[in-house]
């Protein structure tokens, strides 16, 4: 069975036809091409396909595109504007929170939804934050980095230090 | 980038802008048209001899361009 879905995603209106079962992380993979979501595990312990849904971080391998319809929708391409990068984005280049970069669309969407509830949280609500999000190449020490970085220069104390 | 300074200096990563925003071609990502794509259907059992492989089941699906083309037949485990 097909259903038809108006998602927007990243200000962008798409209309699909999508069958019942197609995971939202293939329809946006797939059908948009938005490849900067990643498919770690498809058993939402990685995090490396979250996005943000209706403004909230969601590991979008397991809800069905079906779900999606109405929604509002951030990839990981939707994130810098206009050609400037978002601060979380910075934060992961300046304190190279990455290695090879599989997780880090997915880190720096969950850090997004961490820093839109906790803009300045400390080291420990960082970790527990993004324990949702496997990183297999850095440990998370970088990573805790790129989002205080990025804390900082959202909250407009950043660049001194 | 200018790179002043060599020892002692930090260096911004290349390709990390390509990562940031998602531009990154991971080995999933690629998409080209006419790709064959590849299942890997692996021994249910840990320690077992192959005694056999009939692909004709697959074969015989729409779409399916070799089922018994790349058998592992008895891998050398020596």
């Amino acid at each position: 069975m097909k259903h038809q879905i108006t998602v927007t995603v990243n200000g962008t209106k798409h209309t699909s036809e999508v069958e019942s079962r197609m995971l939202l992380v293939h329809y946006i993979r797939d059908v948009l091409n938005l490849t900067g979501t990643h498919i770690g595990c498809d058993t939402s312990q990685c995090g490396a396909c979250t996005i943000l849904f209706n403004g909230q971080a969601v590991k979008c391998c397991t809800m069905l595109a079906a779900q999606a319809d109405g929604a509002e929708i951030t990839t990981i391409e939707g994130l810098a504007q206009n050609g400037d990068l978002h601060p979380i984005q910075e934060g992961f280049w300046e304190e190279h929170g990455l290695q090879c970069g599989f997780c880090t669309p997915g880190m720096i969407m969950a850090s997004y939804d961490l820093l839109q509830r906790i803009p300045n949280p400390d080291e420990a609500q960082i970790r527990h934050n993004l324990e949702g999000n496997l990183c297999r190449c850095t440990g998370y020490q970088n990573i805790v980095k790129s989002v205080q970085f990025a804390s900082k220069k959202m909250s407009g104390t950043a660049g001194d230090d | 980038m200018e790179v002043k300074k060599l020892l002692g200096a930090s260096v911004k990563q290349r390709g990390d802008a390509r990562v940031m925003t998602g531009r990154a071609d991971h080995t999933d990502d690629i998409r080209r048209s006419h790709f064959t794509h590849m299942g890997v259907v692996r021994s249910p059992y840990g320690d077992a001899r192959i005694a056999d492989i009939d692909t004709r089941q697959a074969e015989s699906l729409h779409g399916v361009v070799a089922g018994d083309r790349y058998q592992a037949e008895d891998t050398d485990r020596s």
